[in-house]
């Protein structure tokens, strides 16, 4: 039978090295991918990723583990990311790395489509990142995440009514940033 | 199309009041922003190195608590706040407690006089961004930003209310004329509207404007004294409006806190920078 976080936080916070690893290879690449789409970078995502593991494990040794683990471990990965920000580090770092590299090919693709695939990854990255912070991490963890609104408020601290709002902004942003430059790259080809 | 595809599709419809074409766009588009995968092997890396840092923690033999880790907390909470802060809360009390030895009555004017200062101060200090244990503490836990100034706010009230509570009791104890009450209130009140007002401009304008203006409405307090009636905060106990300045700061001070939160949730929103 599959313990589920909870029970698997609670033996951790006892001290079990086999519960903790469990959670790790659950939740490992999912905190890398939101951290990496809240800063867009890799290299912070890769690191931060880590310090949030750290201080999940530390903060099970030292207090009680909480009743809802996932919402709490994104709380932590997003904290990191505001001290960072708060820190100033994200200014040496490669914040917007906007590569082609991770659009998939295959190999019947015609180069045509597989360009045009990367120029849409950039301009969903831009628009994406260009949101102001609370409404793109809303945005990251309902689309990509798959959480729900009572999760987000969870994890943001803010009312259910509050993540519904911003949702609401945030979509609505995109789609006329993702229009006007849809509009703009169609007036460019022409 | 998926499951999930279908679900997040409805929910921007209904989040966003998009239409389905629309909707299943705005999907698209942000089904493009791929995140590019985890070096290989950095999970059992990770896993490996989390599992020794758990055999550190968790093998340190467990002891009972002796006087000695009280004193050691006790330390820690006092080196809390710099040096400075407590010397200069250590002056106003002595001054306070010369001042009504010699005077001979529990005149409380002159260490009222001096709270919003130490007040200030102390507000400004709880804003200062710092690391170490309390930056760890409010990371690690599930509060928001605007949750931990707060929290450091209350502390700094808290602690100087502990002075109050200290300057009361040494006066009682003495046996000088005074009321317990009083004299409690007569230094939380200030503190409480000078602390409020502090945070609330330190966040609206920084630090600088916020001790021009502690400095600027305790010196028209001072300055202006008795013209100001009930607005007179610092009022001696003695005085026919003592009670209402009491009620007057306490609403001043409510309003000045609740200004200060609106303004930290709305700082906390603008500091997260973007890419543009």
């Amino acid at each position: 039978m599959d313990l589920n976080d909870e029970q698997l936080a609670a033996a951790a916070s006892r001290g079990d090295k086999a519960a903790m690893e469990v959670l790790i290879y659950r939740y490992h690449n999912s905190i890398y991918r939101y951290i990496y789409r809240l800063t867009a970078s890799e290299s912070s995502a890769q690191d931060l990723a880590q310090e949030t593991f750290l201080h999940a494990i530390q903060a099970l040794h030292d207090g009680k583990p909480p009743r809802s683990f996932r919402p709490w471990l994104y709380t932590i990965a997003s904290n990191l990311c505001r001290d960072m920000w708060r820190s100033g580090r994200y200014l040496h770092e490669e914040a917007c790395d906007i590569s082609d590299m991770d659009v998939p090919c295959d190999n019947d693709g015609a180069i045509v489509d597989l360009l045009e695939r990367q120029q849409l990854r950039r301009r969903v990255i831009e628009a994406v990142t260009s949101l102001p912070m609370d409404v793109r991490q809303p945005v990251v963890l309902h689309f990509y995440e798959d959480m729900k609104v009572k999760d987000i408020a969870a994890v943001m601290d803010i009312p259910e009514g509050t993540v519904k709002s911003r949702l609401h902004r945030a979509y609505k942003l995109l789609k006329g940033r993702l229009s006007n430059d849809e509009g703009s790259a169609g007036d460019e080809r022409a | 199309m998926s499951e999930r595809d279908k679900n997040i599709e409805n929910a921007i419809c209904d989040d966003a009041g998009l239409s389905k074409s629309e909707a299943a766009y705005i999907k698209d588009c942000l089904n493009a922003y791929t995140a590019p995968g985890l070096p290989e092997g950095s999970t059992a890396n990770l896993a490996a190195a989390i599992g020794q840092h758990m055999d550190e923690l968790y093998n340190v033999p467990h002891r009972r608590v002796s006087i000695g880790d009280i004193l050691s907390a006790v330390a820690a909470q006092i080196r809390f706040y710099n040096a400075y802060i407590w010397i200069a809360a250590l002056v106003i009390l002595l001054a306070g407690a010369v001042w009504t030895y010699n005077t001979g009555t529990a005149s409380v004017n002159i260490m009222v006089a001096m709270v919003p200062w130490l007040g200030s101060t102390l507000t400004l200090y709880a804003m200062y961004q710092r690391r170490g244990v309390w930056g760890e503490l409010e990371r690690i836990s599930t509060v928001s930003s605007e949750v931990a100034v707060m929290g450091r706010w209350v502390i700094a009230i808290g602690l100087d209310a502990a002075a109050a509570l200290a300057a009361t009791l040494l006066s009682v104890g003495m046996g000088w004329e005074s009321s317990f009450a009083a004299l409690t209130l007569s230094w939380l009140i200030p503190l409480l509207v000078s602390a409020a007002l502090s945070l609330a401009v330190t966040l609206r304008f920084g630090i600088s404007a916020a001790l021009i203006a502690s400095i600027a409405v305790w010196s028209v307090q001072l300055a202006a004294g008795q013209r100001l009636k009930a607005f007179y905060l610092i009022a001696p106990p003695g005085d026919s409006y003592w009670a209402a300045s009491r009620w007057v700061g306490l609403v001043l001070a409510a309003a000045l806190t609740a200004w200060a939160c609106f303004m930290l949730r709305r700082a906390d929103r603008e500091d997260t920078p973007s890419c543009e």
